[in-house]
């Protein structure tokens, strides 16, 4: 039974990645099993310069999901290749790198300094919903997608993942611009923006008034435009959106998936990726799948 | 820490919102004030409850809750047998100190100084309890404390023994008992009360600060509080910190 996949020319010994921003830079969930058992993790979106993220309530519970607003907490850049890094290096899977910004020559920057270091991947974030300036605001319309992905590859000597977000009139439109760009492949979805609201304060209940939206609630439309970015461009494609199962992930990858993330899941229970991983090879012997790879996009649609 | 099941023993109501559910499974050692990541048994609730320790050894641990929404009301329906996932012992918890040791509760805040006490008073140290708590049916685990130390118990509402914030109790026994260090867990209010009383009077104030929570392990960034103009993670770096680290 083959459970590995090539990912931009690195070998992943299963396609089971964790999800920026749910997994630290992996040293906590290290303490409850050993991370290098996953194909990957990616890690927490980096700006150039260390960011305290939002005030207030960031997380909210919500029918088969969470509502979030962190904003880009994060040790910034030179914090993270210093102190994390290493760390993340050492854990014996392969190590994708996040990268924010709130303006096109921060995503240059960050793809030159991040391209200077041992990462195996650079993940461009141009997605995050909580955050004022730039990060999404680039990712809305695919004239920007391509615009801040030609940049970053110009700066980028690693493969460059653009992250791409739902929040969008056709996400297929902006998957098509970020591999015009020169992105290496795409992962989706991010979080779609929702809020969670309090009758009896009458108040937002996220300190940022709104939130990205993650968990099993938001895994159909992940299904789905995952499966529609598949069929629009011939890069990779890793997927995620509120997988918690081996059958969960096996679901994305049947749609176009090379590569899974892993979440929301990980909040929910810290033992989340590493039983996806334990689950795997039975649930591909349940559904008759000797090679992952064969499953990539074989869906009969 | 680690994930592990619990197999319910109890589960008893302690007053109209407070229960206490008591487990049984494989639990870890864990210092006073460290908490606990439980589960909530309903399908479509993604994140697990945190709740202090209140009492456990090697075989046995029990928390204190209050019902408040949906996911606490599963909670309260558990019965003997049942089993559920938890995730324990984390956090940063109480020193355990000789000497003079006054401890500060109010409300459900009081479960995890009940070890925290109790740990003291081993040690050796002098424990005076000042538990608060809205009037005298919403009063619980005095029976308890009592062992743990010498209990004031306080009320809002003058129901049951001392009239005010367990705080103020505190601040009129300071001629007799001028302790070494406080202790306190509770609503918001009162922990400004003790961080005020105790760096007004130079007296090390531990507070163990609550908020809301995602992974409860350090890797989400939800459940941060202000620290010296930057964010700590509450579950990670606290829940227990010096009155003095924290903006409350």
């Amino acid at each position: 039974m083959n459970t590995r996949v090539n990912l931009c020319g690195t070998e992943l010994k299963n396609p089971v990645l964790t999800a920026s921003g749910t997994f630290g830079f992996g040293r906590e969930y290290n303490e409850f099993y050993d991370v290098g058992k996953l194909g990957g993790i990616v890690g927490k979106g980096l700006t150039p310069l260390p960011r305290e993220g939002n005030d207030g309530v960031r997380i909210a519970e919500t029918p088969s999901g969470i509502l979030n607003c962190v904003g880009l907490q994060n040790p910034g850049v030179d914090a993270f290749i210093r102190d994390e890094l290493p760390f993340m290096r050492s854990l014996g899977c392969a190590v994708i790198v996040n990268a924010a910004g709130s303006e096109i020559s921060d995503y240059e920057f960050m793809a030159e300094r991040l391209s200077e270091t041992d990462a195996d991947m650079i993940e461009l974030n141009i997605s995050c919903p909580n955050v004022k300036s730039g990060g999404m605001a680039f990712g809305v319309l695919p004239k920007s997608v391509e615009q801040v992905t030609a940049a970053a590859r110009k700066h980028c000597k690693k493969p460059l993942i653009v992250k791409l977000s739902p929040n969008v009139a056709d996400i297929a439109d902006n998957a098509r611009a970020a591999e015009a760009g020169g992105a290496d492949a795409v992962s989706l979805i991010n979080t779609i923006t929702g809020m969670a609201v309090d009758l009896r304060t009458r108040r937002p209940v996220l300190g940022n008034v709104t939130g990205g939206l993650s968990g099993p609630c938001v895994r159909p439309i992940a299904l789905r435009m995952v499966r529609s970015v598949y069929k629009a461009v011939k890069l990779p494609v890793i997927g995620m959106g509120g997988i918690m199962t081996a059958e969960d992930a096996l679901e994305f990858i049947l749609c176009g998936a090379t590569a899974v993330q892993v979440g929301t899941a990980n909040i929910s229970d810290p033992m989340a990726a590493a039983r996806i991983v334990d689950s795997l090879e039975d649930a591909m012997k349940k559904y008759g799948i000797n090679d992952i790879n064969e499953l990539t996009g074989a869906l009969a649609d | 820490m680690k994930e592990t099941t619990l197999i319910v023993t109890a589960n008893e109501m302690l007053c109209e919102d407070a229960c206490l559910l008591e487990t049984e499974g494989d639990i870890p050692v864990f210092a006073p004030g460290q908490f606990a990541m439980l589960e909530v048994p309903l399908a479509d609730r993604l994140l697990r409850r945190p709740f202090g320790i209140a009492e456990a050894d090697g075989r046995s641990a029990a928390f204190l809750y209050q019902l408040k929404g949906e996911g606490t009301r599963a909670l309260s329906r558990l019965k003997y047998g049942d089993r559920i996932s938890a995730v324990l012992p984390l956090g940063n918890g109480f020193p355990v100190l000789s000497g003079k040791i006054a401890v500060v509760g109010g409300g459900f805040g009081v479960a995890p100084l009940l070890p925290a006490a109790r740990a003291c008073k081993a040690a050796g140290a002098e424990v005076r309890i000042y538990n608060g708590f809205a009037s005298a049916e919403r009063e619980f685990l005095s029976g308890l404390f009592a062992k743990a130390g010498s209990l004031t118990v306080c009320t809002d509402d003058g129901s049951a023994g001392y009239h005010g914030f367990p705080t103020a109790a505190l601040e009129a026994d300071l001629g007799g008992f001028f302790p070494d260090a406080i202790f306190c867990c509770g609503p918001t209010p009162l922990m400004r009360a003790a961080k005020r009383l105790g760096e007004s009077r130079g007296i090390t104030t531990y507070v163990s600060l609550e908020q809301r929570m995602g992974c409860g392990v350090g890797a989400c960034l939800t459940c941060t509080c202000r620290a010296g103009g930057h964010n700590k993670r509450v579950c990670k770096d606290g829940p227990v910190f010096l009155s003095t680290e924290v903006e409350l």
